[in-house]
């Protein structure tokens, strides 16, 4: 079994500040009355894709494609942020 | 010369063939490869028939993985998934990286576990991962977008982030600008 290679603290510091800066981003821009008239499921993933910018897990929790679900996320204005 | 291969994954292409100059990628590499997982994540009409042309055309190339890569995919996805500060990938963006790592291609993608993966990871150092944001640089760095000022090198970098509903992190859109601009200057 290959030894499990180490990511230092200060890699793994500047990973969470980025990831808080980009969620900052796509909360302040994301069109927050329409994802709030969405039916639970859509809203539910939508709110999760804000968080956390993993449109796959969001786009099969809102029961879509990926292509249906990127299309969606132009229409609520939450930026994909990379 | 060797051949300039590029492999791409689902996010990058689908925002991609919305990019007013997305002609500028076919002209950057001489084959982009998209693998079988990525084509079938693909139905959005706009891009589907930009990359059936650039298939047709021999600009894009239809890659079927071997069974050994995507065993060595799955082995990637699980130590990603054992690490809680990384973001999870899946198989396109995993068959992406490994098959980039055994060809020498630039991966193409904009999914950030995918970018953290290649950042992060020992195994995966010397693998080029390029988001959208190095390829508009490289296009601008050899004038397959044309830019004769700060403003117009802007301008491509702005274009993409309204034609796609992308944000580049500002950061990193000042250091490419001014890697662009120092590039040009130096040409003149």
């Amino acid at each position: 079994m290959p030894e499990r290679e180490e990511v230092s603290e200060e890699a793994i510091r500047r990973v969470l500040e980025e990831e808080e800066e980009f969620r900052r981003i796509r909360r302040e821009r994301a069109d927050w009355d329409f994802i709030g008239r969405q039916p639970p499921r859509v809203r539910a993933a939508l709110e999760y894709y804000v968080e956390t910018g993993d449109i796959r897990t969001s786009s099969r929790m809102a029961g879509l494609s990926l292509c249906e679900f990127r299309s969606l996320l132009r229409r609520a204005r939450i930026p994909v942020v990379t | 010369m060797s051949r300039r291969f590029a492999i791409s994954d689902t996010c990058f292409v689908i925002d991609w063939s919305y990019y007013r100059r997305r002609e500028c990628l076919v002209e950057l590499f001489d084959v982009v490869l998209v693998p079988e997982q990525v084509l079938s994540e693909v139905e959005d009409e706009r891009s589907i028939s930009w990359i059936s042309l650039q298939l047709a055309r021999g600009s894009m190339q239809l890659f079927t993985p071997s069974p050994s890569d995507l065993r060595e995919a799955e082995r990637l996805i699980l130590e990603v998934a054992s690490r809680p500060y990384m973001r999870r990938i899946d198989v396109p963006e995993a068959v992406c990286l490994v098959v980039a790592r055994r060809i020498g291609a630039v991966v193409l993608t904009e999914n950030r576990g995918a970018l953290l993966a290649a950042r992060l990871l020992r195994e995966l150092r010397g693998v080029a991962v390029w988001r959208a944001l190095e390829v508009i640089r490289e296009s601008l760095m050899r004038g397959l977008i044309e830019a004769r000022s700060r403003e117009e090198v802007r301008r491509a970098f702005l274009e993409y982030e309204v034609d796609t509903s992308h944000v580049f992190p500002r950061r990193d859109l000042e250091e490419a600008v001014e890697a662009v601009v120092r590039c040009l200057s130096e040409r003149r």
